[in-house]
């Protein structure tokens, strides 16, 4: 059990910025960030250590899965999501000054207005690549599409987004 | 009106977004800590005679009256059993430091003959550990494999083993200059640990561990063969002896040092 624990920590740390920033930007909401993010490493571990039969083949496939589907239920409880303003977010740098953060800020309230505003497939595109950096190959995995199906959402993805931007 | 690079980086502004650091602690201490009930594996009544067992230490305690030199047993007790127990650890187990110090606390004693033993020794231990952690990660399930730094401490095993190699032959190659050659105990020992050290080496390359060559020992044994057949050819053999040597020397030309010493020490000092 220890072996498996000091796995599963490591894969904690690996992505646990990435899953919250993914369920961050569809639910826009701190503490249903946190919960749905706690749930989804939650239901993994006890995948992960064996509590039931299924295997994990791809663990961050594993992991954006059951974030979406924990979104998906997130959303048919409480209609989607209310875009808030960002004071009460944690950002990367604590050091910058007032006026700098205000700014960041506003950029962030803007463009997370707009991609929230987009339709699933188009934020999960959007995030996994320009976010996560995942190749356009590991996207066409995780959504269950073609590689050049994949560039095609891609592309109609940066369309929608630079539409709201420019309303 | 936005390019798509321009747009690409207003998108990567998210990248600022992330949890609060002690949530992400919090959360990754709760959710590692869900655990199955612990099995009954006493098998005792919770309300029946567990105070039994309690009852008897609190009893046997409070009668014995030398105190101190019972607590200090039960810690010497205690270190023996770590100590021992630590023989077996690996790297990442909670009592590897303690093996690791209980190496280096030896090294402070070993002589300069004994240098280039001490040091094969150490590599067989280094190699020992590398091939245990691979049959470790190899016998798990497919879901677990190898975490990330479980691979990096092997690696770093194996380049500890390829120093201790290293070393060995440095130390050789010292007594090598200041005598005429390492003494027959030592050729033993060298021996007896270099063929360990090639047993080791092929388990851990059957489990796929890159062990790298012994090229520095290889040409210290090259050096010490030649020199011992030189001296044999000096001397008076018998027939047979005479044959054994010819054997030898075939043998050195194939690169097995490790047997040619073997044979080498079986010919100078026969068995009865």
């Amino acid at each position: 059990m220890e072996d498996y624990r000091k796995a599963f920590g490591e894969i904690y740390d690996k992505y646990i910025d990435k899953i919250y920033r993914f369920i961050f930007l569809k639910v826009n909401s701190r503490e249903a960030a946190e919960d749905l993010c706690s749930e989804t490493f939650l239901k993994t571990w006890n995948v992960f250590r064996g509590d039931s039969k299924a295997e994990i083949e791809n663990i961050q496939a594993f992991l954006y899965k059951v974030a979406r589907n924990l979104v998906t239920d997130y959303y048919r409880k409480n209609n989607r999501a209310q875009i808030v303003p960002m004071e009460n977010i944690q950002l990367i740098n604590h050091r910058i000054d007032l006026e700098k953060d205000a700014a960041l800020r506003s950029d962030l309230n803007t463009v997370s207005r707009a991609i929230a505003e987009l339709k699933d497939d188009y934020q999960n595109v959007l995030i996994w690549r320009y976010l996560d950096d995942l190749s356009v190959s590991e996207i066409g995995q995780l959504l269950g599409r073609t590689e050049s199906a994949t560039r095609v959402l891609l592309h109609r993805a940066i369309k929608a987004v630079r539409n709201k931007l420019e309303m | 009106m936005f390019n798509d690079s321009g747009l690409i980086k207003k998108i990567k502004v998210l990248n600022q977004i992330k949890p609060f650091p002690d949530w992400v602690v919090l959360t990754k201490n709760r959710i590692l800590e869900q655990t199955e009930e612990p099995e009954n594996v006493l098998g005792v009544v919770p309300n029946g005679d567990w105070d039994v067992v309690p009852n008897i230490w609190a009893r046997l305690w409070s009668s014995f009256p030398l105190k101190p030199v019972f607590a200090f047993l039960i810690l010497l007790v205690i270190l023996t059993g770590a100590f021992g127990f630590a023989q077996s650890s690996l790297p990442g187990d909670f009592l590897y430091p303690v093996k690791r110090a209980a190496e280096k606390s030896q090294a402070v004693f070993i002589s300069d003959e004994g240098l280039p033993r001490y040091n094969l020794e150490i590599a067989n231990k280094r190699l020992e550990e590398a091939t245990e952690m691979s049959q470790r990660i190899a016998e798990r399930p497919k879901r677990l494999l190898a975490y990330p730094g479980e691979l990096q401490k092997r690696d770093s095993i194996i380049s500890e083993f390829q120093a201790n190699i290293s070393q060995a032959a440095k130390h050789l190659v010292k007594a090598d200059a200041e005598k005429s050659g390492p003494d027959t105990m030592t050729i033993k020992e060298i021996v007896e640990q270099t063929k360990k050290i090639e047993e080791n080496k092929q388990k851990a390359e059957k489990l796929g561990v890159i062990v790298g060559g012994t090229d520095d020992l290889n040409n210290v044994l090259s050096i010490i063969v030649q020199r011992e057949i030189e001296n044999l050819e000096k001397t008076i053999l018998i027939e047979d002896q005479q044959a054994m040597l010819e054997e030898i020397k075939q043998d050195y030309e194939q690169g097995d040092y490790a047997k040619v010493l073997e044979e080498i020490l079986l010919l100078s000092y026969p068995q009865p």
